[in-house]
């Protein structure tokens, strides 16, 4: 708990714009893949964290890069371009690790960027139905408008289990 | 009882502390000593010379060592606390059976993690209900037999090496070997005419499914068998050893490590990754000789190490893991880590052994749970992640 209040205070300081008084249900930070814009619940987010030395492990999906030690905590490292079946791309200055806390256990998303903590109403969400292609939970919980732009919110439970959830790419394409 | 010994906590000015500050330490302590390690082996000080420095790091290597220890030691109750709840259920039992059990007490102020202790309850329970309810004879029987009228359970606990290992002895009529062939035959573990050796055989009762209720004893089920028995040790990373003699009785030992948080371990390389195997159970390192490596093509495919006139089975990790061959490629893994797992050797092939250290340990939580054959991450002194293998479930995972 008391991680999470200084990862917010980070989050300030590095010029990310936190009220207080608002409700953290409806806060969503924003980040980067090729030219789409996601979002994930700020709730789950415990801190942002830059590249760090990944170790391969085995036994687990290509998707899975490997672990990184931070400070003595293991977290496994997702890399959301190969969990969504996007090209991969070199690692550069630019990349961070989304560390969040989903079920009670760490993941690291690999993301090319983050982009803002953003206050995304319910009113603002088109939540569909038709998202998955298949009967199981869809990996988008819903679109965020933000003026002229849209953020993909995504389902971290969904992104973290091993449901095939390759996004169809006309999405993106259609919510522009 | 209860008020006898709040009187003696005063005296000795014990104090309550949750046992999650406790683990917050521990984990704060493993912390510390990974930056340490970090700090003095910073590629920055690389190519210096330091004398001074140098003797503060050894002071400081000791201190951290020292706190480590002293962490650990928090968490190190004596099991007594656990023989003591036993005993009062032997009472139990002797009301209940009208037996007369004399049970006896050793080693009772032999340390262990409080996380063991905790577990320990229920399997120990289960392995003296057993010898109070049916290894014990009836009195009557017993006089009948020679032996004296009061039975005689021994609980017994001692430190060895990093190992704790705690023994229930009775002296009854021991197991039924005639009535455990029969079942395991008919189970299928052994062929009709087979005559395993005893402690091949006694392994059978901790098999799931291997009924005890219709074969040795008809255990007084609450739920425990002795296949959830073998399910905690498994947990516990420990082992069982069963002997028994027909009419002198059963001695059930449990192997179970001291602590669960530190681990003496070694450390491989396979290409990229970092393993981590508990030095207990390294039996040999081996540096093949051509002729040694046998290839056999039959059913899929297996390997073979001749070791001294034997032939061990090898396993490759990448294989076993079934991803693409990670080794390095132009030098094949060219050392064979030989593993004693109840299912037998294995030999192991891998690129690197690095080093001996006590890492810290991390259980495998979320997506890392899935990962096969594995106890948990290990933290190496460098600040690196190893996978440490739980070498019985690839032993399994071979012979299989």
């Amino acid at each position: 708990m008391s991680d999470q209040t200084t990862d917010e205070t980070k989050l300030r300081n590095a010029g990310l714009s936190l009220n207080d008084t608002d409700n953290i249900d409806e806060m969503y930070l924003t980040f980067a893949l090729a030219n789409e814009e996601y979002g994930v619940g700020i709730a789950g987010v415990t801190e942002i964290v830059g590249m760090q030395r990944i170790m391969s492990v085995p036994d687990v999906p290509h998707y899975i890069k490997g672990v990184i030690n931070l400070r003595g905590k293991v977290i496994p490292l997702m890399d959301v371009r190969l969990r969504f079946g996007m090209p991969e791309r070199a690692y550069d200055e630019r990349t961070v690790v989304i560390v969040m806390d989903v079920a009670d256990a760490p993941i690291g998303l690999i993301v090319d960027g983050v982009s803002e903590v953003l206050e995304i109403p319910p009113a603002q969400v088109d939540r569909h139905t038709q998202f998955g292609r298949s009967a199981s939970r869809p990996v988008i919980s819903g679109i965020g408008r933000i003026g002229d732009r849209v953020a993909v919110l995504l389902d971290t439970s969904v992104l973290v289990s091993d449901t095939d959830i390759a996004v169809a790419h006309d999405l993106s394409v259609a919510a522009e | 009882m209860s008020a006898a010994v709040e009187t003696q906590s005063a005296d000795t000015g014990l104090m309550r502390v949750s046992s999650d500050k406790i683990s917050r330490l521990m984990d704060l302590v493993g912390e510390l000593s990974l930056s340490v390690s970090e700090t003095v082996q910073s590629p920055d000080l690389n190519g210096l010379v330091l004398s001074n420095f140098d003797t503060a790091v050894h002071r400081l290597n000791m201190i951290v060592r020292e706190v480590q220890d002293a962490a650990t030691d928090l968490r190190l109750v004596p099991i007594d606390d656990v023989f003591r709840r036993l005993r009062r259920m032997v009472r139990e039992l002797e009301r209940q059976t009208g037996k007369s059990i004399d049970m006896v007490i050793e080693g009772g102020d032999t340390a262990i993690d409080k996380l063991v202790a905790d577990k320990l309850y229920d399997p120990l329970l289960h392995v003296v209900r057993n010898s109070a309810d049916h290894g014990l004879e009836p009195s009557d029987e017993r006089v009948a037999s020679g032996k004296p009228a009061q039975g005689r359970i021994t609980l017994s606990a001692a430190q060895v090496g990093s190992e704790v290992q705690i023994i229930v002895a009775d002296d009854g009529r021991g197991l039924s070997r005639d009535r455990i062939l029969r079942k395991a035959r008919e189970k299928g573990f052994f062929g009709p005419d087979e005559e395993p050796e005893p402690s091949a055989l006694w392994k059978c009762i901790f098999e799931p499914g291997f009924s005890t209720a219709e074969t040795v004893s008809n255990l007084s089920g609450r739920g425990v068998g002795m296949d959830v028995l073998n399910s905690t040790m498994t947990a516990l990373r420990g082992r069982i050893a069963v002997d028994s003699t027909a009419g002198a009785g059963t001695r059930v030992a449990l192997h179970i490590p001291v602590s669960l948080a530190f681990l003496d371990c070694i450390i491989l390389r396979l290409g990229q990754q970092l393993f981590a195997v508990p030095i207990d159970v390294v039996s040999e390192i081996a540096r093949p000789a051509p002729g040694e490596l046998l290839g056999i093509s039959a059913e899929g495919g297996s390997e073979m190490f001749r070791l001294r006139g034997k032939h061990i089975p090898i396993c490759r990790l990448d294989h076993f893991y079934g991803a693409p061959t990670r080794g390095d490629a132009d030098s094949p893994s060219s050392v064979l880590v030989v593993f004693n797992t109840s299912s037998g050797a294995i030999a192991v092939p891998v690129d690197e052994i690095l080093d001996r250290q006590q890492v810290v340990m991390k259980p495998l939580v979320g997506r890392l749970s899935r990962v096969r054959a594995s106890w948990g991450c290990a933290l190496l002194g460098t600040g690196e992640v190893a996978l440490v293998l739980d070498c019985e479930r690839l032993g399994a995972g071979v012979t299989a």
